[in-house]
C-alpha cells in the first residue's frame, strides 16, 4: 500500500536524508523493543536493530528494497536478524545476561518477576513454529493488530488468527508444567 | 452467525489486552469459556510484560549518529563519479550494434539511431530547464514563488489518478505531503496557511471516499494504507509539536484533529467495511446513517423503519470535514425537496421541518435546477444525504473545483461541498452560508 511510509520510502530510495532519517526516527524504537523483548539484551537488541537499518540502506542502494510496505519490509527483516541471532547462539554454550539497567527507582523483585517471566516465555516461543512465533513477538512485543501483522507474514488475516490460536495452544501446554514447578 | 473459534479468541485478546478482566470476557462467550479460561492467562502474561526498556539516551543518540554517517556515505557514493561511463557500459551491454562486427544494415541503424538521439536530446534539454522549475517546486513550501506550480502538478497527477486505489494512495501521499509541509512551516516559526490545512482536509477525505468505492479486496488494503499514513504523521507530529514555537501550535493541533477523525474513520472502515461504504460513499456524510429498511405495507405502501435526525452544526471556522454534495435550491423557499438519491427518494410533496432529512417514499420528480444563493435552511432536495441525480447545479466530484477554492452548491444540514482549495488561497472556503451557485 502507498501510504506515508511509501512517501517517505520513495524518498529515502532517491537518497532523501531527511526521509532516511525519519525513517529511521519513527521506526528505531518500535523496532528496537520488538528484538529486545526477544533476545533480552540490551547490546544485542541495540546491534541487531542497527543491522536491519543498515539492510535496509543496502537494499536502497542496490535498489533491492522494498517499494512499498515499509513497516512489513523492516518486521521481516528485524524477525530474521533475531532468527540469525539465535541460530549463532545454538553454537555458543552461554546465556544471555541481564543487562538492563536497574535505577533506584526500580523494584528489583519486579524486576526479577519480569526478567523470569520473560525468559520462560523466550524459552517457550522458541519450541513454536517459526510462523507461529512471529506472529506472538509481532503482536505482543511489537504492538501490532492482526491487519500490520497479516501483511508482514503474507498471509490472510483468518490465517493470522489460526496460527495465533495454535501459538497459544502451544504456549499454554508448555508455561503451565513451568508455572506448576515455580510454584512447588 | 456462528463465530469461528480463532475469531472468538482474538475477540477475546483484544478485550483483554485493552484491559478487560478475564471473567468479564469469559461471560460473552459462555459457549467456549472452557476453552477460553485456559489460553487467555497465558495471554494475559504476555500482555502484563512491561514495555522494554530503550537504551539510555546516549547510546540512542550514538545509534543514530552511526546511522546517519552510514546515510551521508551512501548518499556520497550513490552519485556516480562518471555518468557518461555508466551511460557507455549500458549502450555496449544493450544494444547488439555495439558490440559486434558491423554490416551494412547494422551502420544505417547506427546512423538513424544517432538522429534520433540527437533530437531525443535536444528535446531533453528544451524540457529540463522546465523539469528543473518542476523539480525546484515539488520541495517548495507555501509561500515559495513556486509552489502553485507544485499544486498545479498535484492536481494534473490526481485528474490522470482517476479514482481507483491509485487516487486512493495519492491523495494519502498528497495529505501526508500537506502535513510535511506544515511541520517544516512550524519549526521555522511560520503559521501555515488556512488554505494549507483545507487542502489537507480535501486529500483525507478524497482518500477516504474512493477507497469506500473500491471494490472488498482493495478497500481494507487502501484504508490500511490511510491509517499507516495517520500513525506515522502523528507520530511526527508530536515531535514537532513538542519542539515547535506557540505560533503555529494552533494549526498543528487542528491537523492532528483531521488525521486522528481520518484515523478513526480508517479504523471503523476496517472493522466493519459495509458500515464506512454506506457511510462514505462519495457525497454521504461521516455520520450518515444507513439507509433505513423499508418493509412493505400490507398496503403496497413501503414505509421507512427508521428515523434518522442528523445532528451535525456547522461552524464557519471549523473546516467541514465530509465532502458532500448537495442538492439544488433555486431560491430560498426550497419547500418542495424533488429528485432522487441511492439511498432513497426524495419526498413528493412538502415535508414538515422535523422530517426534512427523512428519506421519503416518493418518486422521483423530474430534473433539478440550478442553485442560487439563498437562505435554505430548510431546503429539501429530495435526499440530503444521497448523491443528486447528475445535473444536480452543483460542482461536484473531488478532484478539480472551483478556481477560487469556494464551496459551491446548496446548504444543507450537513455542510457545503468541498472543493479542491486552492492553493493560493489563504482565505477560509467554508463559509456557513450557504446557496447553491450553478455550475
Amino acid at each position: 500500500m502507498t501510504t506515508d511510509y511509501d512517501a517517505l520510502l520513495q524518498k529515502a530510495k532517491r537518497g532523501d536524508r531527511l526521509a532516511l532519517t525519519a525513517i529511521y526516527d519513527t521506526f528505531h524504537p518500535p523496532l528496537y523493543r520488538y528484538i529486545y523483548r526477544q533476545v533480552d539484551s540490551e547490546e544485542t537488541a541495540r546491534d541487531l536493530t542497527a543491522d536491519v537499518f543498515h539492510r535496509l540502506l543496502q537494499a536502497l542502494q542496490k535498489g533491492t528494497g522494498p517499494d512499498q510496505y515499509l513497516q512489513a519490509w523492516l518486521y521481516r527483516v528485524a524477525h530474521n536478524a533475531v532468527v540469525d541471532f539465535y541460530r549463532r547462539q545454538q553454537h555458543r554454550d552461554h546465556l544471555p545476561l541481564l543487562e538492563q539497567v536497574i535505577s533506584a527507582e526500580d523494584d528489583p523483585v519486579r524486576l526479577a518477576e519480569d526478567h523470569i517471566t520473560a525468559a520462560a516465555l523466550r524459552q517457550s516461543l522458541r519450541h513454536l513454529t517459526p510462523d507461529q512465533q512471529q506472529v506472538i513477538a509481532l503482536k505482543f512485543f511489537g504492538g501490532l493488530n492482526n491487519q500490520e501483522i497479516a501483511l508482514i507474514v503474507a498471509k490472510p488475516i483468518g490465517a493470522v488468527k489460526a496460527l495465533q490460536h495454535r501459538a497459544i495452544a502451544a504456549l499454554q501446554r508448555q508455561l503451565v508444567p513451568v508455572e506448576e514447578e515455580l510454584t512447588v | 452467525m456462528t463465530l469461528h473459534f480463532d475469531d472468538m479468541l482474538d475477540l477475546a485478546l483484544e478485550r483483554q489486552l485493552d484491559g478487560a478482566a478475564l471473567p468479564d470476557i469469559l461471560r460473552d462467550f459462555p459457549d467456549k469459556a472452557e476453552d477460553l479460561g485456559r489460553l487467555l492467562p497465558v495471554t494475559a502474561v504476555l500482555a502484563a510484560l512491561p514495555p522494554a526498556p530503550l537504551p539510555a539516551a546516549a547510546a540512542r543518540q550514538a545509534d543514530r549518529q552511526a546511522f546517519l554517517a552510514e546515510v551521508e556515505q551512501m548518499t556520497e557514493t550513490a552519485v556516480s563519479p562518471a555518468p557518461v561511463a555508466r551511460l557507455k557500459g549500458w549502450i555496449v551491454a544493450t544494444l547488439p550494434w555495439s558490440s559486434h562486427q558491423k554490416t551494412d544494415k547494422d551502420k544505417e541503424n547506427y546512423l538513424m539511431s544517432s538522429l534520433i538521439l540527437k533530437a531525443a536530446l535536444a528535446l531533453v534539454l528544451f524540457f529540463g530547464a522546465a523539469g528543473g522549475t518542476a523539480a525546484a517546486a515539488a520541495d517548495s513550501l507555501p509561500g515559495s514563488p513556486v509552489y502553485p506550480l507544485k499544486i498545479a502538478l498535484e492536481d494534473t497527477q490526481l485528474a490522470m489518478a482517476g479514482t481507483g486505489e491509485t487516487a486512493v494512495a495519492l491523495h494519502t501521499d498528497l495529505a501526508a505531503e500537506r502535513l510535511h509541509e506544515m511541520e517544516q512551516l512550524a519549526l521555522a516559526d511560520h503559521v501555515p496557511a488556512d488554505a494549507t490545512l483545507e487542502r489537507l482536509q480535501y486529500h483525507l477525505d478524497a482518500a477516504l471516499n474512493l477507497a469506500a468505492q473500491l471494490p472488498e479486496q482493495t478497500m481494507s488494503g487502501a484504508l490500511l494504507q490511510i491509517q499507516e499514513m495517520v500513525q506515522t504523521r502523528t507520530r511526527a507530529m508530536d515531535q514537532v509539536q513538542a519542539q515547535a514555537p506557540a505560533a503555529p501550535q494552533a494549526a498543528l493541533t487542528q491537523a492532528q484533529t483531521m488525521l486522528q477523525n481520518a484515523g478513526e474513520l480508517a479504523a471503523a472502515g476496517l472493522q466493519d467495511p459495509q458500515t464506512f461504504r454506506h457511510r462514505n460513499t462519495i457525497n454521504r456524510p461521516a455520520d450518515a446513517p444507513i439507509q433505513p429498511e423499508m418493509t412493505p405495507h400490507p398496503g403496497g405502501i413501503f414505509t421507512p423503519t427508521l428515523t434518522i435526525t442528523p445532528s451535525v452544526t456547522i461552524s464557519a471556522t471549523q473546516p467541514v470535514t465530509t465532502p458532500l454534495r448537495l442538492g439544488p435550491c433555486a431560491s430560498g423557499d426550497c419547500g418542495t425537496p424533488q429528485g432522487n438519491g441511492p439511498y432513497g427518494p426524495g419526498r413528493n410533496g412538502p415535508q414538515p421541518e422535523e422530517t426534512a432529512v427523512s428519506p421519503g417514499p416518493g418518486a422521483p420528480q423530474g430534473e433539478p435546477t440550478p442553485g442560487t444563493p439563498g437562505d435554505c435552511s430548510n431546503c429539501g432536495d429530495g435526499n440530503q444525504y444521497g448523491p443528486q441525480p447528475e445535473d444536480s447545479g452543483n460542482g461536484a466530484g473531488m478532484p478539480g473545483g472551483s478556481p477560487d477554492g469556494v464551496p459551491v452548491g446548496g446548504q444543507s444540514q450537513n455542510g457545503p461541498q468541498y472543493q479542491a482549495p486552492d492553493a493560493s488561497s489563504s482565505t477560509s472556503s467554508h463559509s456557513a452560508s450557504g446557496g447553491g451557485s450553478g455550475k
